[in-house]
């Protein structure tokens, strides 16, 4: 069995730390924008936040500075893969959910120009109807299944036909951000001048960030969030419940964690920092909690 | 003058000395207000509810009684504003049951028909609260019942009804908690007693004096001004679209229907029919008289098929798509005629741009002008109501003043079903509005999670105290700035912030609360408002807060806590 290769991308969440301890490389995106000088700036968004701090970044976002987001390109594509691919080493690359980007799409055209270059080489694109540590938690998934010997299908064939027990809830701190990128389904009467209001984010069972329904205040709309979690999850006590966090304020961050722990009761509870591209969209103080339950179903309208 | 009986158009004259005689008083009868705010209204729905009567039997002539009861009725009965008003109204439209048969009557043949009034206006209240204008009403005709003998006059039955009445009036204030604490008489008992004045003062033969311009400043008066009808909205090569406005009084016939027994519904599913298909039915029946209101394709079948049940009075037939007006009086409503149709839709009351513009913005489909000042008569209701092409029409009335007029509506309305949401206060209505969601499709889910909003909304008000006074205990001198939570005096001081920041400070959920929600006024500025939400944000870090403005009179701050 010949070595392969586990890759993410930009919205993985997976920190400088959890890539190296499970061996996983990603692909980067980009982001841009212009700041209060006039002045465009282009930048990769890097999972280790090498040119701009995750806490100055959000701060940025939350200005009301718009930032655009880039899928991952074929340069960077032909970067990562090759690295790879010239190693002799075969690839699983769990991308973004491709109702949030062009990435996997892209992946699945440039898939035969590399098996046309490296035809002993399996390449396997997999598109996980998830983003931040859904998309994250498959990864490391795939990596612990690759150390218990599981081959390249194998691993492929579980998540994909696993992928959709893959829960999303999230809430953001602000609606602007949000309605100024436009990227979350949710009917017109859900926005408007909503003072006070806090959607809760699923990702629906065709990946898109769903507003599920609406909840009156911050820590109503996070103690909903974990009733909900409880209702879903399936043996939590036998897994790790992920959160990925923008720059949130500490004591919302407290009470989701505890209550997730002796609520849900999940075996673990452990924060990362949200990467930058769905940071972008949804803006600063967005808490995002992944766990498995029973298939997602649901479909925005 | 002595009378031993009255016919019709000596009832006539009594109503429309009541009115004229409270139209005289009104402003008293406002200023009789539990709280010292600058915002009583009762004399004024009253007003409005006993001028609808009479506005209907102006013209008639006929000295037959029953001929002047009906109209008066129904005039009353679509007039009526506010609490007392609608209870006015079912007091008249009892009175009026009791006259209609008749010719005229003696005076004791009048307290059966008095009689009759007490029994419609405790059945039309849910809960009926002693210490009001029921009372009043109720022990003034219980004292007639007592006194008039075969031999009284329609004077003495006056004079003991006006007499037991006052003195009625004088113990509400020992029978209402609120009203002793304020140390004020019920104003809607005040109300009736100048109305009963009004119509001794036509049996002494005094004269009342009314300035005539101040009946005519009416919303909506009942007198329709000449159309200015532009023909040219329907060209030759223009399809009918909209149908056509059709209104028709029918006299049911003994010959064709049992008239004591008929049934609206009969009337309903014909013009739901398929044939007709009727849109914003509204149909009423009093006696032998049948009112309707439709909009339709096909007015000829309504007609053809309406003549089973009796003949037509009156009948009314307008394309829909001139710009004709239709008693509304507002423009916006004929903009919703000829929206598309709809499941949902939110009829809301409120005043002030900024907070009509914001009901707006957040998916109500008619505000209905008014509130604590004004309250929208029944009428108001039902014209907001057939604007609409809709299955549900969710009605907020923001006001507990307002409640039943909105539910006198919603029985008489037929067009659609009617739900009433008892939003009390404007700021309620604006946290129900946020969280406005049909996508569950399901009417139970829509209106309970419409309850469970509103359950959780403290909502307050700033406004300045008209008169010195005691209330909750908290010492109040006039100009002070008086915060009232969900309708409780709290707290009252020479400086406006400082009035809100303690009723916040003493509100025992304010721990629990997360969101507060400024609304404010046309006298506050924007400045002054971000200097609030500091001292705000000072003492409760914990709390969002926000504002937008109402451009509200009176009431310098709506707010709500959730």
């Amino acid at each position: 069995m010949s070595k392969f290769a586990i890759i993410g991308d930009s919205t993985c969440d997976l920190t400088d730390e959890l890539r190296k301890e499970y061996d996983i490389d990603y692909c980067r995106m980009m982001v841009s924008w212009t700041n209060k000088e006039g002045v465009n700036k282009e930048i990769y968004a890097s999972l280790s936040w090498e040119e701009i701090s995750h806490k100055d970044y959000f701060d940025l976002v939350a200005s009301g500075i718009r930032v655009f987001t880039t899928q991952v390109t074929e340069q960077e594509f032909d970067k990562v893969f090759e690295k790879h691919l010239k190693a002799g080493e075969d690839l699983l690359y769990i991308g973004c959910s491709s109702a949030l980007s062009a990435s996997v799409l892209l992946g699945q055209k440039l898939q035969k120009k590399y098996q046309d270059k490296y035809p002993d080489r399996k390449i396997y694109i997999l598109d996980p109807l998830n983003s931040c540590m859904g998309q994250g938690s498959m990864l490391l998934l795939a990596s612990e299944m690759r150390k218990d010997g599981k081959s390249i299908e194998e691993i492929y064939n579980y998540i994909d036909e696993h992928k959709l027990e893959w829960h999303q809830l999230a809430t953001v701190e602000n609606l602007d951000t949000l309605k100024r990128a436009g990227r979350v389904k949710a009917s017109k009467a859900f926005f408007g001048n909503l003072f006070g209001v806090k959607p809760i984010l699923i990702s629906d069972a065709k990946g898109n960030n769903y507003a599920i329904e609406k909840q009156k205040g911050r820590r109503n709309a996070l103690l909903r969030m974990v009733e909900m979690a409880k209702a879903e999850a399936v043996n939590p006590e036998n897994q790790i419940c992920w959160i990925s966090d923008a720059e949130c304020k500490k004591e919302d961050l407290e009470l989701l964690v505890d209550n997730l722990k002796s609520v849900v009761k999940f075996k673990d509870v452990k924060v990362v920092p949200m990467g930058p591209i769905i940071g972008a969209t949804t803006g600063k103080g967005t808490i995002g909690v992944f766990f498995r339950g029973e298939k997602v179903t649901i479909i925005g309208e | 003058m002595v009378l031993n009986k009255i016919n019709g158009q000596d009832f006539k004259n009594l109503i429309t000395f009541g009115a004229k005689n409270l139209r005289l008083n009104f402003k008293e009868v406002d200023d009789l207000n539990v709280f010292p705010v600058p915002d009583g209204d009762t004399g004024t729905n009253m007003c409005h509810t006993i001028e609808g009567g009479v506005d209907n039997i102006r013209g008639i002539e006929s000295n037959n009684l029953s001929d002047i009861a009906k109209p008066l009725s129904s005039g009353a009965l679509l007039g009526a504003r506010g609490n007392s008003g609608v209870i006015l109204s079912q007091i008249i439209r009892g009175i009026c049951k009791g006259l209609s048969n008749k010719k005229e009557v003696t005076a004791l043949e009048l307290v059966e028909a008095y009689k009759l009034g007490v029994k419609q206006a405790y059945g039309a209240v849910v809960t009926p609260v002693e210490g009001t204008i029921l009372t009043v009403f109720r022990e003034a005709t219980e004292h007639v019942s007592k006194m008039v003998k075969k031999s009284s006059s329609i004077n003495d039955f006056y004079q003991y009804h006006f007499e037991e009445a006052k003195r009625s009036l004088a113990r509400t204030i020992d029978i209402l908690p609120v009203l002793k604490e304020a140390g004020v008489i019920d104003s809607g008992g005040a109300g009736y007693v100048y109305i009963v004045e009004g119509m001794l003062k036509y049996l002494n033969e005094e004269e009342i004096k009314v300035d005539e311009s101040s009946l005519t400043q009416r919303v909506n008066s009942g007198e329709q001004e000449t159309k200015q009808i532009d023909f040219s909205a329907f060209g030759p090569d223009d399809v009918l679209q909209f149908g056509y406005c059709t209104e028709f009084i029918l006299r049911l016939q003994n010959s064709k229907v049992d008239i004591e027994h008929f049934d609206i519904d009969n009337v309903i599913n014909i013009l739901n029919g398929d044939d007709i298909k009727g849109d914003s039915i509204v149909a009423l029946v009093d006696d032998s008289v049948l009112k309707v209101h439709v909009h339709t394709m096909n007015p000829g079948i309504v007609l053809d098929k309406m003549r089973q049940f009796g003949e037509f009075l009156t009948i009314k037939i307008e394309n829909m798509a001139l710009q004709h007006n239709e008693n509304i009086g507002d423009s916006q409503l004929e903009e919703n005629r000829r929206k598309e149709h709809k499941k949902y839709t939110v009829v809301a009351v409120g005043q002030g741009e900024g907070i009509v513009n914001a009901f707006k913005e957040l998916g109500v489909d008619v505000v209905i002008s008014g509130g604590q000042t004004m309250n929208p008569s029944t009428e108001n209701f039902i014209n907001a109501f057939k604007s609409l092409d809709a299955e549900n029409i969710i009605v907020f009335p923001n006001n507990s003043n307002i409640f039943m007029a909105a539910s006198q509506a919603a029985k008489l309305y037929k067009g659609a079903n009617v739900e009433i949401v008892k939003t009390k206060s404007i700021a309620e209505c604006y946290s129900a509005l946020t969280m406005l969601d049909f996508s569950s499709d399901d009417l139970t889910i829509i209106l309970g999670n419409f309850r469970e909003v509103i359950d959780n909304v403290t909502s307050g008000e700033v406004t300045t105290a008209t008169r010195d006074t005691n209330i909750n205990g908290i010492d109040i001198k006039k100009g002070d700035y008086i915060t009232l939570i969900d309708g409780d005096l709290v707290s009252a001081n020479k400086d406006r912030d400082q009035s809100i920041l303690k009723a916040l400070e003493n509100n025992k959920d304010i721990e629990d609360k997360q969101v507060l929600l400024l609304i404010y006024g046309e006298n506050v500025n924007e400045g002054e408002v971000e200097e609030l939400i500091t001292k705000i944000n000072d003492l409760f870090p914990y709390l969002e807060v926000g504002a937008i403005p109402g451009n509200q009179a009176i009431y310098d701050y709506y707010f709500s806590l959730e």
